[in-house]
């Protein structure tokens, strides 16, 4: 038995590692967040920092120390740093061209291009696992088609007054970059200056290069990792400023069979609060319920939604769609006691998306101590009904409580007839895949499926001494699922469907 | 900290370079009480991920009265309950009928990847009850001492002490393999 003492060095070391790409769109993400929420004054605060100093015992005895530092900073914080000065440059120019290039098949392949043209409009092109992805901005809308498709989605534009993170992105590293004039080079004619510097937590297997030409703009990247002793080029970005292009390349020319969908409408269609057989308006937000259906067994179906208000939407602006400023719930069925059981319906989750603001929910409820009998009605909670992000933040500064429970929230006539349950939960995936174009990666999610068997077999054996190993040594039932985040489009339906049954019928408790 | 409020005083003024370094000094702290924390390593990168994004639109509004570190692991316990809470309101079978363990396997869209022995740690931490797996990993990973949790979670200190001891013996016994009857 091992002693305590081993268990806590154990527990210690507990670690993980991050996913770096995945790590820089995030912090991309964030400094779009804070741009966008930020009033972005700059300048000097002399109470605050007094404020700050006079406050802590520490900092008063340090008070001359601290001023110097804060004096030092707020010089060196805003357009003095070399990013911030090519960042200015970049604004400058009229239009800029950039061509990418990463390795397939031994050898450098574009594998993305940007076109920038100020006050006119941008494009991105860029390939994924060899399939082509567009998207075009004109100021007004923004489309995004993956070419071979039958749609392009279109979205309203956030605005094309900006530099795309894109063109900004990379240069994000430059100021901890050092000058190394050994590769110094000569670019469209234009000598330009080397900087380089490495990822923080991979400094000794990555190499970034930058060279940056004598009116400070960004002209050449390279990204480097070193793989069994050799430096290898996995991204290299060329940079052209104020070359001609028409605007033609803005136009959404996708072809004459590719039909233009409009986002928004796509949601607005489908869940309609016209048609909802239930809603109300709480804490700013509407829930609804738009449908309800009788299956076999007893189960019921229901799809539900929470949307803001027209009022809430015009107090709490949010122009990115994946950002959660508005609710969320949990949405389930009473229950019931009597005098020999408790009654209850057991949600199960099928299905959610959400975008800008329009959260949609598809649940299975699985009847609990009700026998045979068959029920008429059901009586609805909100386990919880709760603010997030912007709104949150806005109802605790007026002392306003962020989340309720509503019990009951509705009670609700069960229809008499009948539908298919495999049919219902197909036509919840096909919807769920209509929408894939439209919802963001993250806000698209299916239950995920099961590892099979060999699938199971192929973990273990990888994974010998692992628990996941000795569990499913001893239980066939303790197996892995798929990443949950998975869109419809990277799960087969017929195994979804069948998992979804097979998952309803092992669980449901009569 | 020094370093920390001269951080934030920068970060209040709009500076997305200070907002990038809070980022890169705390996000793998922060990830990893997450990640331990949560029976699903990517809802803890979700709570991780939802704090930032609410740090990162807060600086009109934030109030820091002590350390930065100690707010943003407020922040990520405190979402990682509000998840917690939010599921217990469904139905739950015993772990020997569950099917329901979610892959570690690296997926080309996860943020947190978690070393092999840790995987295996992390499965034995979701076997034992929130309140004591919340008190060890606070304690062990989150630098906490038992005053600060037995505050958090509204229990005498004592009572953490004996959340902390339970709760290793059971990984202890899960770890080696020692059913408890």
């Amino acid at each position: 038995m091992r002693p305590r003492k081993d268990i806590e060095n154990l527990i210690k070391e507990f670690d993980i590692d991050v996913n770096l790409k995945k790590d820089r769109r995030i912090l991309d993400g964030l400094r779009e967040v804070q741009a966008k929420s930020s009033k972005g004054e700059h300048g000097f605060c002399g109470i605050g920092i007094w404020r700050i100093i006079m406050q802590s015992k520490m900092t008063r005895i340090a008070v001359a120390a601290i001023i110097i530092v804060a004096v030092l900073i707020i010089f060196t914080s805003s357009e003095s740093t070399l990013y911030a000065q090519v960042v200015k440059a970049a604004k400058k120019a009229s239009t800029i061209h950039i061509t990418g290039l990463s390795p397939r098949d031994g050898k450098l392949q574009k594998s993305n291009e940007i076109w920038y043209k100020r006050g006119t409009g941008i494009k991105i092109t860029w390939k994924r696992n060899e399939k082509e992805h567009l998207i075009l901005d004109d100021g007004d809308y923004r489309w995004k088609y993956n070419k071979g498709s039958t749609s392009a989605i279109q979205h309203k534009s956030s605005g094309i007054d900006d530099l795309p993170r894109e063109i900004t992105e990379p240069g994000r590293y430059l100021d901890k970059c050092t000058r190394d004039n050994t590769g110094d080079m000569e670019i469209d004619k234009v000598m330009c200056k080397l900087y380089t510097g490495s990822y923080p937590e991979k400094a000794n297997s990555t190499k970034l290069m930058f060279w940056i030409d004598e009116n400070n703009r960004f002209r050449r990247f390279e990204e480097k990792i070193l793989e069994d002793g050799v430096w290898k080029t996995i991204e290299l970005c060329h940079v052209e400023y104020d070359i001609d292009f028409d605007n033609s390349i803005f136009e959404p020319d996708f072809g004459s069979d590719v039909e233009i969908v409009k986002a928004n409408g796509m949601l607005d269609s489908n869940f309609k609060l016209e048609n909802a057989i239930f809603k109300t308006e709480e804490m700013g937000l509407i829930f609804a319920v738009h449908e309800l259906k009788r299956c076999q067994n007893g189960l019921i179906f229901a799809l539900t939604s929470l949307r803001p208000t027209e009022q809430t939407r015009a107090d709490i602006k949010s122009t990115d769609p994946r950002a959660m400023n508005y609710g969320d719930y949990q949405f389930g069925s009473c229950f019931e006691r009597n005098e020999v059981l408790g009654t209850s319906y057991n949600p199960r989750e099928l299905a959610w998306i959400y975008h800008n603001g329009l959260k949609v929910k598809w649940t299975i409820f699985e009847p609990s101590g009700f026998g045979n009998k068959k029920v008429s009605q059901c009586k609805f909670e909100l386990y919880y009904l709760y603010a997030n992000g912007k709104l949150a933040a806005k109802r605790i500064a007026a002392g306003l409580p962020d989340r309720k429970r509503f019990k009951p929230i509705a009670t609700l006539d069960v229809p008499d007839a009948y539908v298919n349950l495999e049919n219902q939960i197909s036509s919840v995936y096909d919807l769920v895949k209509s929408l894939e174009p439209v919802v963001a990666e993250k806000h698209l999610l299916l239950k995920s499926i099961p590892f099979t068997d060999e699938e199971m077999d192929e973990h273990c054996k990888k994974h010998s001494d692992g628990g996941i190993a000795k569990l499913w040594g001893k239980n066939k039932s303790s197996r892995l699922y798929h990443d949950q985040s998975k869109r419809p489009s990277q799960i087969d339906k017929d195994a979804w469907i069948a998992d979804r049954l097979a998952e309803i019928d092992k669980y449901s408790m009569k | 900290m020094l370093e920390d409020r001269l951080l934030i005083l920068r970060f209040k003024r709009g500076s997305c370079d200070a907002l990038e370094r809070i980022y890169e000094k705390y996000r793998l702290y922060l990830l990893k009480i997450a990640a331990a924390l949560s029976y699903d390593v990517s809802a803890g990168e979700d709570v991780v991920h939802d704090a930032f994004v609410r740090f990162a639109e807060s600086a009109d509004t934030l109030k820091v009265g002590g350390s930065l570190k100690a707010y943003l692991r407020m922040c990520v316990v405190n979402g990682v309950r509000n998840k917690i809470r939010n599921e217990k309101v469904r139905s739950y079978v015993e772990l020997s009928e569950a099917g329901a363990i979610v892959s570690d396997k690296e997926g080309a869209d996860q943020w947190v990847v978690l070393k092999e022995e840790s995987a295996r740690l992390h499965e034995a931490l979701g076997q034992i009850p929130f309140e004591q797996r919340e008190v060890v990993v606070l304690h062990l990973h989150g630098d906490m001492k038992f005053r600060e949790i037995a505050k958090l979670q509204a229990a005498s200190t004592k009572t953490i002490q004996s959340r902390y001891r339970y709760g290793l013996d059971k990984l202890r016994s899960i770890l080696n393999s020692e059913a408890k009857k």
